[in-house]
């Protein structure tokens, strides 16, 4: 983010809500449902639209298609009749001034028929109450190899959700323009989506609608999916009142009528050796998609292919449910499934070394994957190019594992009150969107006559750094100074049909097309240089021509410095480009690319799933209050393979901050709800993401850098965006490994394996201590 | 002696006269929706998520007659409370095209992802810069996190924000303090704030006394005026629509108010001692509490709320009143002609109730210098350890003669309605020998004695099992780290 976050640093990047009101602009919000469940019989809104400065309150009859759903169009904009969940948006009034519009959005009157809702995970599943249940993976024979197993555990695993906690809330403003036309600004990762959804909602055909993003102020998957309502909600406005209209919501209302990150409850059935060493595996995974599809079944099957961690399974059962509570639709949050499915696998070995009573740590390195056998995943695809067993022994190395482990176990029996802890978990992170189509990207490059670059892709950017690293690749691929190429605002009007940007996709797929777009370009303008070197020249009535040559032809021709130089020649960057343009050729193009390879058969379960997968380890060492439950991490290494990094800064503030999201989701961020299925927990006041006193005190990152993936993506680099999330649970746990010294000294005097649901907060652990006998 | 029907402020480089109902906005909104300064950003609208920090100077705590900038939420500051301020915004740090030694450090080490934080960080971070400099210390690890402890960033995971404030080179950076120095600007911020603001407009009531006595009239007249020193828990209702302004007084500009007093065993902080003044004084003579105060509250809360508004706000989970609790304070109320000191015991009444009456005002807290051998201890227990409301508080002071306990003070926050002082379990420790057992035992009697609630910060299974662990735990550590020898 570097070259970009000048104008973060000094206040002049441009936010949603920082652009200046028009005059005559409209202040829009929503009202949400009193209750969890029921039917909706009236909305009265007479008193509001008494209100002086209130101009009007749409209802689900105001929106010309009301149902909407990235995969199933089951959710409403506004409700129509059955209330999914509580704050669920019912009307939208619009107003001319934010204060009037909070005065009338607490006039408006429901009359519901009220139902009793379920508002936990597990009523859902004990009514069998499933949005959607997927088919599931299956390998080997798992019969035979709990028969004939030495060892068996089995158990349930409670995972709690997670707010994104973006700091921009959502917000969209929608402008008319001439005629029927909308534009619409909107902090989305989904222009697409965001367009078609609002062109739905106000009934107008896709052509009438643009969306643009300039960037957003953090998404974490919390705007892929479910942006688009909102600026539907100000298109309603806009389009009626030919008014600007602009709905940006409160951090409370954002957190309370969002989904978050899913819930899960699992339940696991492992059969392994003495050593260890997994030889068969059932899961099934039930998770809470809330009221709503959304995207859920996406989620549910990366669960299902991240459950196998970084741990071969030679036979498994793989089974997962996506279930319907009275709760907000939950969604895409960094990760999207996979950290669930991790985590199960990690806890799941983590019990096996209390079991065993073997460091869990060699139990893991046991069971990584390997190179050439013991490589294939539970969904059949061969993990290539696989750096794991490095990454193992090199961090075991790195953290000085061996003799911290000794220290501890020498602390742990002094200590009074205090005990330490210190895990070591792993990462594997297919990388592709599993739904096919979306592995597509389009980019817009223009060259102008200074020689300066603009590029424009699908992709959005929320702080990840996709804007500088295409920056980076364009800049490279002519070989001119950063500052002469310009990413665009993302604008559906340039880029259409583009995917989400989510995945951790975003620099592969439009980075790719970036390079796809220059690529055309600069087949063209070498063979302008061509025959410019070649020192030929032109009859009047002749131009130089190009035609349809491959690049190797001219591989001599190098772009380097804001040169072009062939052989002992060169030229100027700037001359070439004015040459080419005073003869005709275009110094614009468009690319577009789609990832190859991918090859999976959801039926069978079986397939090749992912162009490649990013990998990970990290060590983290927690020190615990007994008192109190209080914990903090006293060190965390952490080890990626990122294949050749195209920024390494970039990269590793994704590690850094990747992790410590990771590691808020399961020590301190608890969503709490009232009995009435009400979130408690709607600001940082009673929300807790880490801060910045929750660092590890020591906290180490590096990357493996390497040239393995240079066949597969671009500048052989790999995505990073989720999978350092994942490796938050070291600290998980190393604070179950911390429990286990305790454990031993269990009331009924067995060794007990150390039981803990997610978030581990001070409550959950102080509470699992009452268990031991201190 | 005429009033003013407005406040004077600056921007920036820019002066400001603020009147009417503009003076009731929120900083974060003036700037925001009246002035375009979007730069500053609004998140969380209680003061907890720091990405509304601005600079703030008062001509009221100069220092060698120069300002001295520090880190506020802006998000719940009124305007009428920048009366003889100097405000700087993220935009007046640049110096013509120059960024401020903290934004390109910020930009050289990655610190900013998305960039919704950033400007907030930044303030924060020259917070630190100006402090270091006027009081000649180092940037480290330890001072960097503790004045970055009210920013929330949900992209970098801090490291590369810490990375940058180190790397910051303080011989190469001109403070705000020299920079925007302007003597004349001074004196006229200083004679402005020696007149009375009176704004009385649609029914609305706005004072800014310069005198006590003036204060103690206005609420006499008015006696449901409500009054605000730094407001940071009345911006946090106001946001959220659990208040709407009539009537409402600040403190910001009686000169009387500001300082801490020794008066003969006694420490005397009045109304307008923010929290930050009093940590400071704190170090020499409260060491326990001024740890206590390190993970309390963000420094931009610290540098506008006061030690009273923390008081009178009577939270039952306050983290202020076990010490003042334990340390046996005394309330000083005023009102016009008279004047009254309310043992802190008999001060709340019930939940955020108080023994004070309409026309009254607390003025001051007076604190006892404890004398003779003392064991204090305070702890905290919250979902995150630092900038969060406690699940459960408690409070322990023992007065020794020999090895005897001569007196004994006991508070636990979080099980009830007020901060409960437990007298049974006092009496029992008090003519006893101080021996772990004596102490530990008490764990088991609690049940009887406090009964807390479930709510989002705990469950009450937790909490009571809290308080008894906090009595174990004090226990063991006042004799594990040889406290008591020590003492003796």
């Amino acid at each position: 983010m570097k070259s970009l976050s000048e104008t973060h640093v000094t206040g002049e990047s441009i936010f949603i809500d920082d652009i200046p009101a028009m005059k005559g602009e409209l202040f829009v919000n929503y009202v949400g449902s009193p209750v969890s469940a029921g039917r909706l019989k009236k909305i009265d809104f007479k008193e509001v639209l008494k209100i002086p400065g209130v101009v009007g309150v749409f209802t689900a009859k105001d929106v010309h298609h009301n149902l909407w759903g990235t995969i199933v169009k089951d959710q409403p904009v506004l409700v129509e009749d059955e209330i999914g969940y509580i704050d669920e948006p019912i009307c939208v009034i619009a107003a001319e001034s934010r204060e009037v519009l909070e005065k009338a959005r607490k006039l408006v009157k429901f009359t519901i028929e009220e139902k009793k809702p379920v508002l936990s995970l597990a009523e859902a599943i004990e009514k069998k109450q499933f949005l959607h249940s997927p088919l599931p993976f299956r390998c080997g024979d798992v019969d035979a190899a709990f028969k004939k197993a030495p060892h068996r555990l089995q158990g349930k695993f409670e995972i709690g959700g997670q707010e994104h906690f973006y700091l921009e809330s959502q917000a969209s403003i929608v402008y008319p323009e001439d005629k029927s036309h909308l534009k619409v600004i909107s902090s989305s990762q989904h222009p697409t989506e965001t367009q078609h959804l609002v062109a739905e909602a106000v009934g107008l055909p896709f052509h009438q609608v643009v969306c643009e993003v300039k960037r957003m102020g953090g998404g974490f998957g919390g705007k892929e999916s479910q942006a688009a309502p909102f600026a539907a909600m100000a298109a309603l406005a806009a389009n009626k009142f030919k008014r600007p209209a602009r709905i940006v919501l409160s951090k409370d209302d954002d957190m309370k009528v969002t989904g978050k990150r899913h819930p899960f409850i699992n339940y696991y059935d492992v059969a392994f050796d003495d050593n260890g060493k997994i030889l068969g595996l059932k899961v099934k995974l039930f998770a809470d998609g809330g009221a709503y599809t959304d995207l859920s079944p996406s989620i549910v099957d990366r669960a299902m292919f991240h459950v196998d961690g970084s741990y071969f399974v030679e036979n498994a059962l793989i089974e997962a449910w996506v279930c319907k509570t009275n709760s907000h639709s939950n969604t895409a949050f960094r990760g999207f499934g996979g950290p669930q499915g991790n985590l199960t696998m990690e806890n799941i070995i983590e019990e096996i070394s209390q079991y065993l009573k073997k460091d869990a740590a060699y139990i893991r390195q046991l069971n990584c994957y390997q190179k050439s056998d013991r490589n294939q995943t539970p969904y059949g695809q061969v993990v290539e190019n696989n750096l794991l067993p490095e990454l193992f022994d090199n961090i075991l190395k790195s953290s000085d594992y061996k003799k911290r482990r000794i220290e501890i176990e020498t602390f742990n029996k002094k200590a009074r009150g205090q005990v330490k802890g210190l895990a070591l978990t792993g990462c594997k992170f297919g990388i592709s969107f599993t739904a096919r189509f979306l592995n597509q990207g389009n980019a817009l490059v223009n060259i102008h006559r200074d020689g300066t670059v603009q590029v424009s892709t699908g992709a959005t950017e929320m702080g990840q750094g996709v804007n500088t690293k295409i920056q980076i690749i364009v800049s490279r691929a002519f070989g001119i100074p950063l500052e002469n190429v310009q990413v665009m605002t993302t604008s559906t009007e340039k880029n259409a049909n583009t995917s989400p940007t989510a995945a951790s996709s975003g620099s592969d797929i439009n980075g790719a097309a970036a390079q796809a777009a220059c690529d055309k370009i600069l087949k063209r303008l070498k063979q302008v240089a061509h025959f410019h070197f070649s020192g030929k020249t032109l009859k009047l009535e002749e131009e130089i021509e190009v035609s349809d040559f491959s690049n190797e032809q001219f591989s001599e021709i190098k772009f380097a410095g804001g040169l072009v130089t062939y052989k002992n020649q060169s030229m100027s960057w700037l001359e070439l480009i004015n040459k080419t343009y005073m003869n005709r050729i275009s110094i614009s193009d468009y690319g577009h690319i789609k990832t190859t390879g991918l090859a999976f058969d959801r039926v069978k379960g079986f397939g090749k799933a992912f162009k490649y997968f990013t990998s990970g380890v990290a060590v983290s060492e927690v020190l615990i209050d007994t008192y109190t439950g209080d914990m903090k991490i006293l060190r965390s290494d952490i080890l990626m393979d990122l294949g050749r990094s195209i920024d390494r800064g970039i990269d590793l503030g994704q590690v850094t901050g990747g992790f410590i999201q990771g590691v808020g989701w399961l020590t301190s961020e608890k969503l709490y709800y009232n009995s009435k299925g009400s979130l408690v927990s709607h600001s940082p006041t009673t929300y807790k993401i880490p801060n910045i006193q929750d660092m590890p005190r020591d906290f180490r990152f590096d990357l493996l850098e390497n040239d393995l993936n240079k066949d597969h993506n671009i500048l052989g680099s790999k995505a990073v965006g989720e999978p350092p999330l994942l490796l938050g649970a070291s600290v998980f746990m190393a604070i179950k490994n911390g429990l286990s010294y305790l454990a031993n000294k269990s009331k009924n005097g067995t060794q007990k394996i150390v039981k803990l649901n997610t978030p581990a907060t001070s409550e959950e652990i102080l509470m699992e201590l009452t268990k031991y006998e201190l | 002696m005429k009033t003013r029907q407005s406040v004077l402020f600056y921007i920036n480089e820019k002066r400001y006269e603020v009147f009417g109902k503009q003076t009731l906005m929120n900083l974060s909104d003036f700037l925001r929706y009246e002035q375009s300064l979007t730069g500053t950003k609004v998140v969380c609208a209680e003061g907890d998520c720091g990405a509304c920090t601005v600079l703030k100077a008062s001509v009221h705590e100069l220092n060698r007659n120069r300002l001295v900038f520090k880190s506020v939420n802006s998000c719940i500051m009124p305007v009428l409370n920048l009366d003889g301020c100097q405000i700087v915004t993220v935009e007046g740090l640049k110096k013509d095209s120059d960024l401020h030694p903290v934004q390109k450090s910020m930009v050289d080490n990655f610190g900013s992802q998305c960039g919704f934080c950033t400007p907030g960080f930044v303030c924060a971070m020259v917070g630190l810069v100006e402090d270091s400099v006027l009081q000649k210390k180092e940037i480290t690890e330890k001072r960097t996190k503790n004045y970055l402890t009210g920013n929330l960033c949900r992209c970098t995971g801090y490291d590369p924000i810490v990375k940058s404030a180190l790397a910051i080179d303080l011989k190469k950076v001109e403070t705000l303090q020299e920079r925007y120095h302007d003597a004349k600007k001074i004196t006229e911020l200083k004679i402005a704030v020696q007149k009375d603001v009176e704004i009385q407009i649609e029914g609305l009531k706005v004072f800014l006394p310069t005198t006590l006595k003036r204060a103690l009239e206005i609420q006499k007249k008015f006696p449901s005026t409500k009054i605000v020193a730094g407001a940071t828990d009345l911006g946090v209702m106001v946001n959220k629509g659990r208040f709407q302004y009539e009537a409402v007084m600040s403190l910001q500009n009686i000169d009387e108010m500001f300082e801490i007093k020794k008066v003969k065993d006694f420490i005397v902080v009045p109304s307008r001692v923010t929290l930050t003044q009093f940590q400071k004084y704190l170090e020499k003579e409260f060491p326990e509490m001024e740890r206590m105060l390190n993970i309390f509250a963000s420094p931009q809360i610290k540098n506008s709320g006061t030690m009273v508004g923390n008081l009178v706000n009577a939270s039952p989970i306050s983290d202020t009143i076990p010490f003042l609790m334990v340390s046996d304070a005394q309330i000083e109320v005023r009102k016009a002609g008279g004047k009254r000191l309310i043992a802190i015991d008999d001060f709340f009444l019930g939940y955020k109730k108080l023994a004070i009456k309409p026309q009254e005002i607390v003025t001051a807290i007076h604190i006892p210098i404890s004398k003779g051998k003392q064991i204090s201890k305070l702890y905290k227990v919250s979902v995150r350890k630092d900038l969060d409301i406690s699940a459960v508080t408690m409070a322990a002071r023992l007065k020794l003669k020999g090895r005897k306990i001569e007196e004994a003070r006991l508070t636990f926050g979080g099980v009830g309605p007020t901060v409960a002082r437990l007298k049974t379990i006092e009496k029992k420790w008090e003519g006893k020998d101080l021996t772990a057992e004596l102490i530990r035992d008490a764990s088991i009697e609690l049940p009887q004695l406090i009964s807390p609630l479930s709510d989002v910060r705990g469950s009450k299974e937790y909490r009571l099992l809290l308080c008894q662990n906090l009595i174990k735990k004090f226990a063991d550590e006042i004799f594990s780290a040889n406290v008591v020898e020590a003492t003796l």
